[in-house]
Order: C-alpha cells, then sequence, then structure tokens
C-alpha cells in the first residue's frame, strides 16, 4: 500500500487530503511537527497550502520538516505540493518577501491587474495534461477549484475559463519527483479525485 | 481567471436543517449529512453551512454532521465564529473557507490572526442589509440582544475594504427565503463596497435576478438557499436555466 505522508503546516484543510487520498486505497499519515517520521516511511510527502508563505515557511524551517524535505527531494521520491504548497517549491515568496525552498527557479508574485482573488473553476489544459500523463479518465474539460492570489512562476499545465481576463493561469508545475498543483485536487469533485489517482499510479508509479 | 459561482446555501437552525423566511419562519428540511452529499453528487460550486442559531459559538453537532458527510466540494461554514479555535476546529471537520458575521466589527485584530493561519482567501464577511427610511442601506444586526442602533453602510464600508477577507456575502436580509424579492442592486450605497472585494449575494435571488447579478463586475457569486431544500434537483435546474440565459458565459460546463 501506498504510504502518502501530509505536512500538518498548522492552517491546511488537511481532513479532506486525508478523506481524498484514503478513498483512493492509498496509507495516510498526518505529519505533525512533534512526532519526527523517516523518509523511509513514506512514500509520497504532501505539502498543503493555506495560510502565509511567512508562517509556512517558518514551520518548516523551526521543525525537522525543512531535513525531512530536503532528504526527500535530494534522493528524488515524490513530492506533491497544493496551492500554497506547490507556491513553497520555488526560491521566492513575494507574499512574505521571504525565500523558499528554491527547488525550483522563480518568484511567486501576486496576479496582477485583477482586484480580486481568484476563486473558483477553471478548465485545464487536456493536451497540457496530456503532456504531463496526467490526463486518463478526464473529461476534455476537466474543471478544477482554485483559490489564490498569488501565481506559479513557471508551469507546465495551464487553466482558463470563458470570463478570462488575464489569459492561462499557472495550475501544474512538474520537474521529475516535484508537483505543484495551484488547485485544490481535494476540493475538485470527480476530476480531483482522478487527477490525484493518475499522479499517484500515472506519474509517480506508486 | 475562475468562472463564477453558484453556492448552495444549506441554513441550520439549532443543529436541523430548515429551509428559512427572512430568518423568522423555518421549517423542518431534512438531515444535514444527506443535503450535502447530494449536493456534493449534483458538483455546485460551494456548498455554504450557514448556522442562524445565534449561538455563542460554532454548535459541535453541526460541525460534526460535516464531518461525517466527507464531501469532496468546496465548504464555506458561517455562524458562532469567533477565535482561531473555531477556525481550527472547522478545517478539522473538512472546511476550508469561514464567514465571518459580527467578528470583523467587534474584533478586527481576531480577523487579522485568523487571516495569519488561513489566508484571506478563506474568509467571507456576512453583510446583510435592510434599508430604512432617511438612512439608506443599514446592517441587519445578527443578535436579538443587540439594541443599539443599526449601522449604516457607509460607516462600515471602510471596515470592510480594510478587512484581510477575499469576499463579501451580501444578503438581502428582508428578501431571504422570497425568491424574487432581492433589490439592494436598487439602492445606490451598494456601490460603497462593490469594487473593494468579490461579493456573493444571497437573499431572494431567483434565476433572473441572478441571471443579471452575474454580469456585474464585482459578482464572483450567486447563492442560493431554500431552493437547495426543495425538490430534488431544484438547484440544478435553476442554474442551467441561468446557464443557458447568459449563453454559458459566466458559469463552468456541470461534468455529472
Amino acid at each position: 500500500m501506498t504510504r502518502v505522508g501530509i505536512l500538518n503546516l498548522g492552517g491546511g484543510n488537511i481532513a479532506s487530503l486525508v478523506n481524498v487520498f484514503d478513498s483512493l486505497g492509498t496509507g495516510v499519515i498526518v505529519c505533525e511537527k512533534e512526532n519526527k517520521f523517516l523518509p523511509s516511511e513514506l512514500d509520497l510527502i504532501v505539502i498543503p497550502g493555506v495560510g502565509s508563505a511567512g508562517s509556512a515557511m517558518s514551520c518548516i524551517h523551526n521543525s525537522y520538516f525543512n531535513d525531512f524535505l530536503t532528504h526527500f527531494n535530494e534522493s528524488k521520491k515524490p513530492v506533491l505540493g497544493i496551492c500554497l504548497g506547490a507556491q513553497l517549491f520555488f526560491s521566492h515568496l513575494d507574499e512574505s518577501d521571504c525565500l523558499g525552498l528554491g527547488w525550483i527557479e522563480g518568484s511567486v508574485s501576486a496576479i496582477k491587474n485583477f482586484p480580486f482573488y481568484n476563486t473558483g473553476w477553471s478548465y485545464l489544459d487536456y493536451s497540457q495534461l496530456r503532456a504531463a500523463n496526467l490526463h486518463r479518465s478526464l473529461s476534455r474539460s476537466p474543471a478544477v477549484y482554485f483559490n489564490h492570489k498569488y501565481l506559479l512562476p513557471s508551469f507546465n499545465v495551464g487553466a482558463s475559463s470563458q470570463t478570462d481576463q488575464v489569459g492561462s493561469i499557472p495550475a501544474i508545475a512538474v520537474r521529475e519527483n516535484i508537483v505543484g498543483f495551484q488547485f485544490h485536487p481535494e476540493k475538485s469533485q470527480a476530476q480531483g479525485r482522478i487527477i490525484l489517482r493518475n499522479l499517484l499510479r500515472d506519474y509517480f508509479g506508486l | 481567471m475562475a468562472f463564477k459561482r453558484i453556492i448552495a446555501v444549506l441554513i441550520v437552525l439549532n443543529g436541523q436543517l430548515v429551509k428559512s423566511y427572512g430568518y423568522n419562519f423555518h421549517r423542518p428540511a431534512g438531515a444535514l449529512p444527506t443535503a450535502l452529499r447530494e449536493l456534493d453528487t449534483w458538483a455546485l460550486d460551494e456548498i455554504m453551512v450557514l448556522d442562524i442559531s445565534r449561538r455563542e459559538s460554532i454548535d459541535p453537532l453541526v460541525v460534526r454532521q460535516i464531518r461525517e458527510a466527507c464531501v469532496y466540494s468546496p465548504i464555506i461554514y458561517g455562524g458562532g465564529i469567533r477565535d482561531i479555535s473555531d477556525i481550527q476546529t472547522l478545517l478539522s471537520a473538512g472546511c476550508e473557507r469561514f464567514l465571518l458575521e459580527t467578528l470583523y466589527l467587534r474584533s478586527p485584530e481576531t480577523v487579522k490572526r485568523i487571516s495569519d493561519l488561513v489566508g484571506g482567501q478563506a474568509l467571507i464577511l456576512s453583510v446583510p442589509l435592510v434599508s430604512k427610511v432617511g438612512q439608506g442601506l443599514v446592517l441587519r444586526s445578527s443578535s436579538s440582544n443587540d439594541s443599539s442602533s443599526p449601522l449604516p453602510l457607509n460607516e462600515i464600508a471602510e471596515t470592510i475594504a480594510a478587512s484581510p477577507a477575499s469576499e463579501l456575502l451580501v444578503i438581502d436580509a428582508v428578501a431571504e427565503g422570497h425568491g424574487g424579492a432581492f433589490c439592494l442592486t436598487s439602492f445606490d450605497d451598494i456601490e460603497l463596497i462593490e469594487g473593494s472585494k468579490g461579493i456573493i449575494w444571497f437573499g431572494g435571488l431567483n434565476g433572473d435576478i441572478a441571471e443579471g447579478l452575474l454580469t456585474r463586475r464585482s459578482t464572483v457569486g450567486v447563492a442560493f438557499g431554500n431552493v437547495c431544500s426543495e425538490k430534488e434537483l431544484a438547484i440544478l435546474r435553476v442554474r442551467r436555466g441561468i446557464a443557458q440565459a447568459v449563453q454559458q458565459r459566466y458559469l463552468r460546463r456541470l461534468c455529472l
């Protein structure tokens, strides 16, 4: 059974992530700051995201999570970041003017020329999903749920809607063992669960 | 950016799902977990659980029912949120967005602390409005014990704009429960809060009114209450009618 560890950074909806991974037949462990886990105990690490970039990085730096994540990445073990968790992969986080994990070069900046947060549903680009090997069993316009104000600086799969005022927005960033979802697959209903299943089975081979 | 949203509002009174009429008259409307699962299956854009019991704290019975429903749709919870511990309890039940009622007026510093924990994108401010002769739109009191004068919208507009919350739930508190009676946008005052944050409109909407609201730049969503507890799939029929009328411009296509 695939063992999935979800880092509890304090402000995320861990419950929904536990439910969705449980529904996919994986073993799920919530990694608290106080209870140290070894990288060998887990097959996939999930960095969830809600809250501020600064407090999330502070939580990582002030706990065993820092060494844990470094070891996971250097040994090329699978890491999934969701929303803020995906943004943490990059080198700089404008929201809190702080450094991210630095695994991918780039600066996470606020959405420009748009007064509100990007909250709601958009369609992922199916051809880009196919190129990333995440497309199996998805509809041709899979809609997923976003809720953020800052953008991934580089991406492999974009998303759009007919109301688009700023063009395609970054939805998925991929680099070898690291995958970042700007959207929330655990809240994207059936399509979200299928994307997670594709990630585990087709991309990571778990 | 993202499509605009149709939001289903499940109204809860003393732990029981109800249909509400002007917040004064209520009728039982079934079981909350069942309603949550049905709406999840029908793939609405967001589901809001709104506790109108006027409690001083969140209701553990309601929290347990949300947890038990175990849905894969975005859940907004409103009613009785007072501090960070309430937010953490609701996060553990599967909610990720939170409707703040009086808290943003009584304790903006608590709202700031909550925002530092979960982010502004997780917070929505409740703005229930009624019109008063000579005063324009005023905030409807949420406490039956509150005898102070109602606050005019122009006095709270700055507080609303300065809040870290991302969106507003603007409620026509008189029209609530009476489909077709919504009329807030006919008041000039409403422009005081349009533009600072995205607005979700609620209270007395029907399909025609929702179509018009979706064309407003400030609108990020429209919310329906009682219709969600009516005949099965009623809310989907409303949604389909709106989508056809706006030629699918503002709403995502449902994949059922």
